[in-house]
């Protein structure tokens, strides 16, 4: 069942993409909005910035339109779409540590959480989120934001899934850790955890 | 259960799959505390990620990313054409350049061999135009080419009669002659490898000239 609807979404792809290839606005247009969210989605994630992601999406899509014919039909297409924006995620990222920055990126990122108590919580994500090492991030985010399996998400990094399953539990216990140690767990069971090795409560 | 497992478990259980109600699990949970902090983060974890906002795209961006892209295209298939165009004018230039050349080449021919004694100033009082300056320039070339060629010729050939003999004194002149005959051969190698350049330039310089515009009907109201 999985296989059949696979192969339809994969002709889907195909017969959107040569479309493309022949210049139907349209198609463009339907392919632009299909992975405009999840490539924007995925920038802000890993740039911290929405202008800078803003920027990226908008080369991300120039070079998925430049190289479309050297997408291979037989594959699906958004892991090879979530391969270059991570590429260009990465190229961006690089060029951004050399050069000098005059704005603080938190104050431009994601639209601000919900005042109310869980409004905490999810900053605090957010700022763990931000601390992953980039593998980590982009493997985290695909996979609990973007809901993309492992199997894509290894397509889209240019990785084995094993590497990526890694790389995922990983970037979970640093979260899981950094989430602790900012008191976002209950305390009691913090003190239970805390009593038994001998140490105080975080 | 050990903790390892357990760490496991809870890694599987983030990954969607149903092991937090397993009796062996909460059993564990039960008896480690650690395990336990780790599983709460976990369900933390699992809180922050439904009350996460998505990032949608700015109003607008799928526009301006259809009109890069549309913009980015025409712009390529513009190139595409001045660089086909190009390549066209270039290939049916070097054509033309031929064919003149091939019609040209026997009164290029008529240019006197033994130019090197041209004299580099026209004879004539009157101020050279530029058709006759360049007429000049190509001859001095031509004649210091043929000249660079025969003095090198000469060179060679002195080189050759200057092999010292004495360093092989126990050679006999049979062999001699047969190690100086490629050094003789290299000479008039290079006297015959310049000949083609020299006439190449001679055309060129006949091709030039005949290309050059009428310097006569010059304006003179300027």
């Amino acid at each position: 069942m999985r296989t059949r609807v696979g192969n339809v979404n994969a002709d889907n792809d195909a017969i959107l993409v040569r479309r493309c290839l022949h210049g139907d606005e349209e198609a463009v247009r339907l392919l632009v909005n299909r992975f405009q969210s999840e490539v924007f989605g995925l920038c802000v994630r890993l740039l911290h910035h929405r202008h800078d992601a803003e920027d990226v999406t908008q080369e991300v899509f120039l070079r998925i339109f430049r190289s479309l014919r050297r997408w291979d039909s037989q594959r699906p297409l958004r892991p090879w779409v979530m391969r270059i924006a991570v590429n260009r995620c990465r190229t961006w990222l690089a060029k951004r540590t050399r050069r000098p920055e005059l704005v603080d990126y938190l104050q431009d990122s994601v639209p601000a959480p919900p005042a109310d108590d869980s409004g905490e919580l999810v900053r605090e994500l957010e700022a763990a989120v931000a601390e992953l090492r980039l593998e980590y991030r982009t493997a985290f985010v695909l996979f609990h934001e973007r809901g993309q399996p492992y199997e894509d998400i290894a397509q889209a990094m240019d990785r084995p899934v094993g590497t990526i399953k890694t790389w995922l539990h990983r970037a979970r216990l640093e979260i899981l850790n950094f989430l602790r140690r900012r008191g976002m767990v209950g305390d009691e069971a913090e003190e239970q955890a805390s009593s038994r090795n001998g140490r105080k409560p975080t | 259960m050990n903790c390892s497992l357990a760490h496991e478990w809870l890694q599987r259980s983030l990954d969607g799959e149903s092991v937090d109600e397993s009796p062996r699990w909460l059993a564990h949970l039960r008896e480690c505390p650690d395990c336990a902090v780790l599983a709460e983060a976990a369900q933390r974890l699992r809180q922050g990620l439904q009350r996460w906002p998505n990032p949608s795209p700015p109003r607008g961006l799928e526009a301006r990313i259809v009109e890069t892209i549309f913009l980015d295209r025409r712009r390529r298939m513009r190139r595409r054409w001045v660089t086909g165009f190009a390549l066209a004018a270039g290939i049916v230039l070097a054509l033309i350049v031929r064919f003149h050349g091939m019609r040209l080449s026997p009164s290029i021919e008529r240019v006197p061999d033994e130019s090197a004694s041209v004299p580099l100033l026209p004879k004539e009082e009157t101020a050279p135009t530029l058709r006759d300056s360049a007429a000049e320039l190509g001859e001095v070339f031509t004649s210091l080419t043929s000249q660079t060629a025969n003095e090198t010729v000469e060179q060679t050939r002195r080189w050759v009669s200057q092999v010292p003999s004495p360093t092989l004194p126990k050679v006999d002149l049979l062999s001699a002659e047969s190690t100086a005959r490629p050094l003789r051969e290299a000479g008039q190698g290079v006297s015959e490898g310049l000949e083609p350049v020299t006439n190449s330039a001679r055309r060129a310089v006949g091709l030039f000239l005949r290309e050059l515009p009428p310097m006569d009907a010059e304006p003179n109201g300027l």
